[in-house]
């Protein structure tokens, strides 16, 4: 039997990613933070030797063109041809989530309703009740709980018989009705759908045959005359307030007395002076935590790493010397990998992954707004900044999300700038372990300046549409300790698959070509500059060679070229020469994954732009800094 | 073009008799720049479609019907003139012109939607009050979203913003005759609206566009 095609559709945040990984135990990104899904995932449940072929969707308000994640949904819909929709509901919102459920139901496919976070509304006081409003709609309604996963058996059963009886359809101003039969018996193949998307107009009707558009524009002038608004809002008006009733029908709502601790909390954190307290708190709280336990991991995992292992093993190899390079090396590979990737960039997605869940981050959104307001951005383009401090890759994607071009292009050279995790660690596990905690966060200081200064110049630069900022509040929650494992483990595990063989095998290759010789022809043409300019031993050409593979490893490379463990690396440099390779590793162009991405969000030529800008400033700051400081020593 | 000329005559009658009671043949001919004698011809045919009313040797007046057209015409035009100066930057003598002939063409909608994208303004470029239409009336009590107070609520009058936003904020229930409150406000002016069951956070540039009537508390 064919497998059951089936598209969850669904507002922002109501839990369409949660519903999704626990029908097809696939770990989905699960988030608290609108615009989380911008990319369609596919999966697959078996039951009963029937299988459903699952797609979880970007979360949308509405059915119409204009943002990007509609048009990702509507082009699904039309070049997959769902079987059998799922409109997930979010309870909590039940008046909201309807809107788009009456469009859905226009579409004309079977529809099923998952009512969502059933126990949440229940907490809430809310009761609904599913009968009634599955009689209302005329498709089957099953409450569902994401995060209990109670009543997925029966959502599965629905699924496989979606009831084909006759779905509630919004009853429009009469008018509008009038014309909408009009348009359907014009005999033009034309569905109720069609005719609703031709007469509202304000998507892309190129497909519609021509008599039919000049007729719904027609149609659509002699509404305007008469109401003095455009078509598609009255239409809209109506679903709203279709919307009100059917949930005013089926809902009975006992506030609960006083505020509730959800309220409190949000009041605090959206409160002027408490609010930003908090976000500052909370900001510079998480640096610290990273700074420190991941320090702390490191030191652990390093020293074990190094005890048991390394000394045993390099003292107990014989053989060729070649073998013996490579070994070596490889064994420092590993311990670099373990000891310094592992330990920041999990805590770094640790925290990340509870402040999204925890839906504190649209708070911080809200609150930053007027901030980000000043690059003539605004508060939903914070988002990739903090993401970028784990890692550029999801952050550049992340820009996705924001509205226009102009957006995008600012945001990703921002994000450009911000040390992602395996900048971090390259300033942590240089600077701070051998120069000092403060000289390392001088380093987030200059890359903040930078950022702001970029944000600033570039934000008046490049030109293109201004937009505001509008984006949902979602709910407070109490993160769950899975999903927080599951998005940290997901996003790792790019780290442990791609990353780790690459840095073993890096080291391995580079052990040879240390070998070989390759490496110090490499280093004398290069001299010029890592030597000339910023000072440094002409060896650290390789390495940063190595980082523009992946950052981190440019400090790994590093330490094996140096001779030394990651442990002794002050033996081989000064500690103006670790700052200086720092902060020029933190600048220089994107790593290759990221200019990856780059490419696919705003294009080859300003991806080019954008790397050339990060080269030359990554030139011009370590190298004042590897020239005045010495100067400014001798001064003082 | 027959309407456009009954148009330019309405006017022109509307702008002589500022202050005076008739407006003399001889200075609508000058006005219009025609002969007189076309003058009385078309006063005539003005007379006879109820727009105006004309003595020989004396002048003309506009009727109740005649005013209200040629108000709505000279709102029209000065409109457009604020629009072309004020926003596009177009030169005053330029912007007059060019209004003189798209007042003519311009739909009523139209106009009463430059009008909220201009903020319902009262002077036009050379400080001569213009008239009030049905969308200023409507908004004459409405005040931009920003004016409203932590745990005021408001009706949705009207949202002036671009049309992507526009849309955005229609799917998110931001329609006239909508009921929304506000939840926080921040010293920036951005807004945490409670609409339709649920929380959206709104920035000053885009608050600023929404119109709301204040609910009397």
């Amino acid at each position: 039997m064919r497998p059951v095609k089936v598209a969850l559709i669904g507002n922002p945040t109501v839990g369409k990613s949660s519903l999704f990984s626990r029908l097809t135990g696939i770990g989905v990104i699960v988030s608290n933070y609108p615009g989380t899904t911008v990319e369609v995932a596919h999966g697959r449940v078996t039951h009963d030797e029937r299988t459903i072929d699952l797609s979880d969707l970007p979360g949308i308000y509405s059915l119409d063109t204009s943002s990007v994640e509609e048009r990702t949904v509507l082009d699904f819909l039309s070049s997959e041809r769902p079987d059998v929709i799922l409109n997930v509901v979010d309870s909590t919102r039940l008046e909201r989530n309807l809107y788009l459920t009456l469009e859905t139901l226009e579409l004309g496919l079977p529809v099923v309703i998952a009512l969502n976070m059933i126990d949440e509304a229940r907490a809430l006081g809310m009761d609904i009740d599913d009968h009634r409003l599955s009689e209302v709609l005329g498709v089957p309604v099953i409450p569902t709980s994401a995060l209990k996963g109670s009543g997925l058996d029966e959502l599965i059963h629905a699924l496989f018989h979606p009831k084909t009886g006759k779905p509630r359809l919004t009853r429009y101003d009469r008018h509008i009705e009038t014309f909408l039969n009009q348009l359907v018996g014009m005999g033009l193949n034309i569905r109720r759908y069609d005719a609703v998307k031709l007469l509202a107009g304000n998507s892309d009707l190129s497909k519609y045959p021509e008599g039919a558009r000049t007729a719904a524009s027609m149609m659509r002038q002699e509404m305007e005359s008469t109401h003095n608004e455009p078509v598609a809002e009255t239409m809209a008006g109506n679903r709203y307030a279709e919307a009100g009733l059917i949930a005013k029908s089926v809902m009975h709502h006992r506030p609960t007395a006083g505020m509730t601790l959800n309220e409190r909390l949000d009041d605090l954190f959206m409160s002027p002076i408490s609010g930003f307290a908090i976000l500052a708190i909370t900001l510079l709280s998480m640096l610290l935590i990273v700074f420190l336990v991941g320090g702390f991991l490191e030191d652990l995992i390093v020293n074990s790493f190094e005890t048991y292992i390394l000394l045993p093993i390099s003292g107990s190899i014989v053989g060729h010397p070649l073998v013996q390079v490579v070994v070596r090396y490889t064994l420092i590979g590993i311990q670099a990998g373990l000891g310094i990737v592992v330990p920041y960039i999990m805590t770094f997605y640790v925290l990340m992954a509870i402040l999204e869940n925890s839906g504190y981050l649209t708070r911080a959104a809200f609150l930053l707004d007027e901030i980000m307001h000043r690059f003539k951005l605004h508060g939903r383009a914070m988002i990739p900044l903090v993401l970028g401090f784990g890692c550029s890759v999801p952050a550049i994607m992340s820009t996705k999300a924001l509205q226009t071009r102009r957006e995008r292009v600012v945001t990703s050279s921002m994000v450009c700038m911000v040390p992602c995790s395996a900048r971090s660690i390259v300033i942590m596990g240089l600077v701070a372990t051998f120069v000092s905690i403060w000289a390392a966060l001088s380093i987030y200081l200059l890359m903040l300046t930078i950022t702001i200064a970029m944000g600033f110049v570039l934000g008046r630069v490049v030109k293109g549409e201004e937009t505001g900022f509008v984006m949902e509040m979602v709910p407070l929650r109490m993160p769950r300790l899975k999903d927080v494992i599951d998005k940290t483990w997901m996003q790792m595990r790019e780290f442990v698959y791609i990353a780790f063989p690459l840095l073993i095998i890096g080291s391995a290759v580079l052990g040879v070509l240390q070998y070989g010789g390759v490496l110090s022809v490499v280093n004398e043409i290069l001299a010029p500059v890592t030597t000339g300019i910023l000072g440094l031993p002409s060896y650290t050409a390789t390495a940063l060679l190595f980082g523009v593979l992946r950052k981190e490893m440019a400090l790994e490379t590093l330490a094996v070229l140096a001779g030394a463990p990651v442990a002794h690396l002050n033996l081989a440099l000064t500690g103006l020469q670790m700052y200086v390779f720092a902060v020029f590793t933190t600048i220089y162009m994107p790593c290759i994954a990221t200019i990856t991405m780059l490419n696919r969000v705003v294009g080859l030529k300003d991806t080019i732009l954008i790397t050339g800008l990060t080269f030359t400033l990554a030139l011009v700051i370590s190298g004042l800094i590897a020239n005045l400081v010495p100067l400014v020593a001798t001064l003082i | 073009m027959r309407k456009n000329i009954t148009e330019e005559y309405l006017e022109t009658i509307l702008y002589l008799t500022k202050g005076v009671q008739m407006a003399k043949t001889k200075d609508i001919a000058e006005a219009i720049g025609v002969k007189p004698p076309s003058v009385s011809e078309m006063l005539m045919k003005l007379k006879e479609e109820g727009y105006v009313d004309y003595r020989p040797y004396i002048g003309a007046s506009l009727t109740e019907k005649g005013r209200a057209e040629a108000v709505r015409m000279e709102r029209k035009h000065q409109l457009l003139e604020t629009f072309l100066v004020g926003t596009l930057g177009v030169g005053v003598d330029e912007a007059h012109d060019e209004a003189c002939e798209m007042e003519h063409t311009i739909s009523d909608s139209t106009v009463d939607r430059m009008c909220s994208f201009l903020g319902h303004p009262r002077f036009c470029p050379d400080d001569h009050p213009i008239a009030k239409g049905e969308c200023c009336e409507k908004s004459v009590e409405s005040v931009p979203l920003t004016e409203l107070k932590e745990g005021e609520s408001g009706t949705i009058k009207i949202v002036c913003t671009d049309k992507g936003t526009r849309d955005f904020l229609i799917s998110l229930g931001f329609l006239p005759d909508v009921i929304l409150s506000i939840k926080k406000r921040l010293p920036s002016n951005s807004l945490l609206v409670r609409i339709k069951g649920s929380e959206i956070a709104i920035g000053r540039d885009i608050a600023e566009k929404i119109y709301v009537r204040k609910a009397v508390a």
